[in-house]
């Protein structure tokens, strides 16, 4: 039998409390690992089959920054409004606003760190698979920077359109 | 989320499934999607320029000379089954990894969990001993170590010899946390019964 040795690829999401998804490259195959309470599902892409990756733009992470951006805001505006208003209760609820604030805050920064989102999937002739471990422009770029070699090379001798070294870029409403 | 396609030889806006612009082999670049205007980028491998036409054909025994499939008679036998060494034609040769196999022998090795390749879930004992290790150490005040503990043993002995993830090696520390931080809190819970004697 032969070694299941697989390569951890970039790329790990939580979706929901118990389940997660992340993608492994083995000998031939790029595996999807699905983590549902105690079981992982498995889905195997054969690097031969593969026929091409889309990356689409997605606004999730503009909605993230505005949500908590606004709650930061507001609930450091209406902390500092309790807290400075008097009472012993007045703080503590101040302070818990506050708190809360700082939370919104730190999430806030972290979504502005991982840059912009998007949805990933990978093409194979009978089917197109999102990719849920996938979803910032970061990790997809460095997903095709580690999955490009080597599905060229599984494919090398298949009947193939010319290399295009500058290819051309349609024009439109690129945010 | 899984599509199934209508032409194989496309790449489709994942919003409005219009057909993308592709850049030959390579890389696209983010792009507008010429239908949605969503910005969308593009990777083509070769495969997507490759014709699928040619349907596997078992070619025919000519003559004395020829092995026959064991399933198919009148086929020619191209490879032995790597498992139970019954002559397979082309329709009937399965190549998995290195391997060829016959239908029933990847049945076989399907059920008895020996096929890697093939699988599409596996059970994480390992981490479900982990997990009822961590809910007793937060639950610490409610004795729910005696009845995790032995639970963990019996997974632990009916799952030891099974194939634990695909990909996450080192499952015996699964089982090593979990039953540490069950007795754990089983030690707790008694301290604390000591500890409330004690004071009273």
């Amino acid at each position: 039998m032969p070694t299941n040795a697989y390569t951890r690829l970039p790329g790990r999401r939580l979706n929901s409390l118990l389940g997660t998804t992340s993608l492994w490259l083995g000998s031939d195959h790029i595996l999807k690992v699905t983590m549902a309470g105690y079981s992982e599902e498995y889905r195997r892409f054969y690097l031969a089959d593969v026929r091409g990756f889309v990356i689409q733009r997605t606004s999730a992470m503009m909605s993230w920054i505005g949500v908590t951006g606004v709650l930061a805001v507001g609930l450091g505006l209406g902390g500092i409004a309790l807290w400075s208003g008097g009472g012993t209760d007045a703080q503590v609820g101040g302070g818990i606003f506050i708190g809360l604030a700082v939370v919104s805050l730190i999430l806030f920064v972290v979504n502005l760190i991982k840059g912009p989102s998007c949805d990933f999937y990978i093409k194979t002739a009978i089917q197109t698979d999102r990719i849920k471990s996938i979803s910032r422009l970061k990790s997809a770029e460095a997903l095709i920077t580690a999955l490009t070699p080597v599905v060229l090379a599984a494919q090398r001798g298949s009947a193939a359109a010319p290399v295009v070294e500058d290819a051309p870029v349609v024009e439109g409403p690129v945010a | 989320m899984i599509k199934a396609e209508a032409n194989p030889k496309t790449l489709n806006c994942p919003k409005c499934a219009a057909v993308l612009p592709t850049p030959g082999l390579g890389d696209s670049g983010m792009m507008a999607c010429p239908n949605c205007g969503t910005d969308v980028r593009v990777v083509v491998f070769p495969a997507l320029f490759r014709d699928e036409a040619n349907p596997v054909v078992a070619e025919s025994v000519m003559g004395d000379g020829e092995a026959s499939c064991f399933f198919h008679a009148g086929k020619k036998a191209v490879h032995p089954c790597s498992g139970c060494g019954r002559f397979l034609c082309s329709l009937c040769d399965l190549e998995i990894g290195s391997e060829h196999l016959c239908a029933s022998c990847v049945e076989s090795g399907r059920k008895k969990g020996t096929m890697h390749q093939i699988e599409s879930k596996r059970f994480l004992a390992a981490y479900f001993c982990q997990s009822l290790g961590i809910l007793c150490l937060l639950l610490f005040c409610v004795p729910l170590g005696f009845i995790a503990l032995p639970t963990q043993i019996v997974v632990w002995a009916m799952n030891r010899k099974k194939p634990q993830s695909l990909v996450r090696k080192r499952a015996w520390v699964g089982y090593a946390v979990g039953m540490t931080l069950s007795s754990l809190s089983i030690l707790i819970f008694i301290a604390m019964i000591i500890a409330g004697a004690w004071n009273d």
